[in-house]
């Protein structure tokens, strides 16, 4: 983690931006998912839907807690959405 | 009359209990089928890594992450507790300057876990097979890992599928981007990564990261799709036994209710031949 904070000056734009290769390689998947022609792709819109609790922990209780989600219309984004999901 | 009532309502309970087993049996095998297929193609991810940069459990770490992967249900025969006792197996032994911390995927493991090593919890996740697992799930959450996480080393503790029948505990170790960085100098556990040009306009330290990174988010797809793979196949065995021994409760059951109901005919014939013979001797 603290390489990806020294090397943020320095590199590629996304590593300037604070993302590391794992989102980039991501962003860039699903930009190309987004290319495909039916129905190649809506199958390829399954590979992309995300579902998970994340919960960060400090001196032995949980802290704070999150949802992720990624349905299948929605854009590729991390962006973290508390409570119930909806279909 | 009152034993023989009691002994047909648990027959009652142990035949629906084999029924739900026998279901809960042929649903994980099911999906078993469906996850072996995911989890042998995505073998092909981590082995060009370890091709170029080795396997060395045994690299020096300050700082160490053990990352465990557990299953979200139980009813899943013993490979949470395995890996489990790996965990902690692993914590003892890599104790240095800091103690390790943990990083836990799966509800299963945060429970056990939390008893005794609470303080040194960073991380859970949970709820990751509610969507089936895919690449993009694991490296987001990769990506929270890397961006909150500090460590030097992270070992991967995880049950690898065998078979059916056979799962193995198994670790994979990921270094940093700095630790591959020097232990890729001359004298160090990766010397031959020297030997190898860099193309491109990327600096070797830029490459370094962009590896380790892809790296551990390959490893974690891979090893959460091999447990769940191994999940499917210990809930499968386990129900395989739970409703073999319903079914040898059921016949025990069925010899001792039937032994009861003859008894207590018997019974009756007894006292209505032995009620007709007093009457007759009476008379």
């Amino acid at each position: 983690m603290s390489g990806a904070v020294a090397n943020q000056v320095s590199g590629p734009f996304w590593r300037a931006a604070g993302m590391t290769y794992v989102a980039y390689v991501n962003t860039c998947s699903s930009l190309v998912r987004k290319c495909l022609k039916e129905p190649h792709k809506s199958e390829a819109a399954t590979r992309e839907q995300v579902y998970y609790k994340i919960a960060t922990w400090e001196n032995g209780a949980p802290a704070k807690s999150d949802v992720r989600e990624i349905l299948t219309t929605a854009p590729a984004s991390g962006t973290p959405s508390s409570g119930t999901p909806s279909k | 009359m009152a034993s023989s009532q009691i002994v047909r309502n648990r027959m009652k309970s142990v035949k629906s209990i084999q029924k739900i087993t026998k279901a809960m049996k042929m649903v994980a095998a099911s999906k078993l089928r469906g996850v072996q297929v995911k989890a042998e193609n995505s073998r092909g991810f981590w082995q060009p890594f370890v091709a170029l940069l080795g396997d060395h459990p045994d690299i020096e770490s300050k700082k160490n992450v053990i990352l465990t992967i557990s299953s979200d249900r139980g009813l899943c025969g013993g490979i949470n507790s395995t890996s489990v006792k790996f965990s902690k197996a692993m914590f003892t032994l890599s104790a240095s300057e800091e103690p390790a911390k943990y990083v836990i995927l799966g509800e299963k493991g945060k429970v056990q876990l939390q008893r005794d090593s609470k303080k040194n919890i960073q991380m859970v996740v949970t709820d990751i097979q509610k969507m089936p697992i895919n690449f993009t799930q694991i490296s987001m959450i990769a990506d929270e890992i890397l961006k909150n996480v500090e460590f030097d080393t992270i070992k991967i503790i995880y049950n690898k599928f065998g078979s059916v029948v056979s799962f193995l505990p198994s670790v994979a170790t990921i270094p940093s981007p700095e630790v591959i960085a020097r232990e890729s100098e001359a004298g160090g556990k990766l010397e031959q990564l020297e030997s190898y040009e860099i193309e491109g306009g990327d600096s070797k330290a830029e490459v370094l990261q962009n590896l380790s990174e892809f790296q551990f988010a390959a490893m974690l797809f891979n090893a959460s799709l091999e447990n769940a793979c191994s999940e499917q196949g210990a809930r499968m065995s386990a129900m395989d036994s739970s409703t073999r021994n319903a079914s040898e409760m059921l016949e025990k059951l069925t010899l001792k209710y039937n032994r009861s109901r003859q008894a207590s005919i018997t019974t009756e014939l007894i006292e209505i031949i032995s009620g007709a013979a007093a009457l007759e001797a009476a008379s």
